[in-house]
């Protein structure tokens, strides 16, 4: 009998002779699997560059075949910027970062590049905690949230979570702010066109834009991986809605 | 019925996370306690029968370790 293809590894996956560094059933995969795709099916990936953070989300680099460059922690923002403004409006420049990247250390960068309105996208995966130096709070884990440095929850005391999405929603500067998961197919769909809408943003040179992706980090989080879905589902998606905060087509 | 469709796993990619078996609304994957050459328990592709090569267990797979496949109609005339 024919036969035909319809999923799998995407055609942008560059197969390593490694196994893929990521723990049991943590989400990264799937999102930068997501990435491939959506960046095959615009038909970018002769014209796309990567900027990679640091943490767990610096695989992509290795991971995702179009051209991409890691850079110091937290500057994504400002390298990506650099590059935009150098290559010009042809080139999709990407940042691939993780929650602490974009939101703890890179803030800055982060900020000043969607109030300068550069014309880059912003792809951040959030697991609530960082993953890579071992589960410790970050500035987005949820309220209650035990962590390696708040064993008893987070409390007032620790602060607030930062909503990136809608924070950077606020902006005058930022063109689309989006937040999604990948709890369920459905969600992985919508999460796909989020990202979609927001390299749309950057080919019509609108301005910056963001989508945050919430993701499982069953080894930190001390769960099973289908324990870490739920958790998703019942912890942080209150805390975190998923949607969209911001969709203009012109920036005034 | 006609099969409409199968899936392979590749085992050098699976991490045994089980969100296979979990997102299969066709119940045609199932965990196993077998381990795979990671030392780790994979998932093996039980129910041919039902599977419809809808997608969603290759999408929901964080380790890109599932293909799937549909199978066309012969062609009429072959
Ligand atoms: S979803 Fe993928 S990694 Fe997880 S058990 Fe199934 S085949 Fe293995
Ligand atoms: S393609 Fe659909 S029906 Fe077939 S095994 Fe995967 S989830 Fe189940």
């Amino acid at each position: 009998m024919e036969e035909k293809w319809i999923a799998g590894t995407p055609k942008l996956w560059r197969d390593i002779p490694l196994i893929i560094p990521f723990c049991p059933g943590c989400q990264h995969g799937t999102a930068i699997k997501a990435l491939c795709e959506v960046i095959d099916e615009l038909g970018m990936e002769n014209n796309s560059v990567l900027v990679v953070g640091v943490g767990c989300n610096t695989m992509a680099s290795v991971l995702v075949n179009v051209d991409s460059v890691m850079v110091a922690h937290g500057r994504p923002g400002d390298v990506a910027s650099a590059m935009k403004r150098v290559l010009g409006k042809d080139t999709m420049v990407i940042t691939w970062q993780g929650d602490g990247d974009t939101l703890a250390i890179g803030c800055e960068p982060t900020v000043h590049a969607a109030a300068r309105s550069e014309n880059i996208t912003t792809f951040m995966v959030n697991n609530a905690n960082y993953g890579t130096t071992g589960g410790q709070l970050a500035p987005t884990s949820v309220m209650g949230q035990v962590t390696t440095t708040s064993p008893l929850g987070r409390t007032p005391s620790h602060g607030y979570p930062i909503q990136g999405s809608e924070f950077l929603g606020s902006l005058r500067g930022v063109a689309y702010s989006a937040r999604g998961a990948f709890t369920s197919p459905a969600n992985y769909q919508k999460t796909k066109k989020y990202m979609k809408r927001a390299l749309g943003k950057q080919k019509d040179c609108v301005g910056y834009s963001f989508v945050e992706i919430l993701s499982t980090c069953p080894a930190n989080w001390h769960m099973s991986p289908i324990e870490s879905l739920k958790w998703i589902e019942e912890e942080m998606i209150p805390q975190f809605p998923l949607g969209e905060f911001k969709n203009v087509d012109k920036i005034e | 019925m006609a099969k409409k469709g199968y899936i392979k796993i590749n085992e050098n990619r699976c991490t045994g996370c089980g969100f296979c078996e979990m997102f299969c609304k066709k119940g045609c994957v199932e965990m196993t306690k077998r381990l795979s050459v990671l030392g780790l328990p994979v998932p093996e592709f039980t129910n041919a029968e039902d599977c419809i090569a809808c997608a969603m267990c290759a999408w929901m797979c964080p380790h890109v370790a599932i293909e799937v496949y549909e199978y066309l109609e012969a062609p009429a005339s072959a």
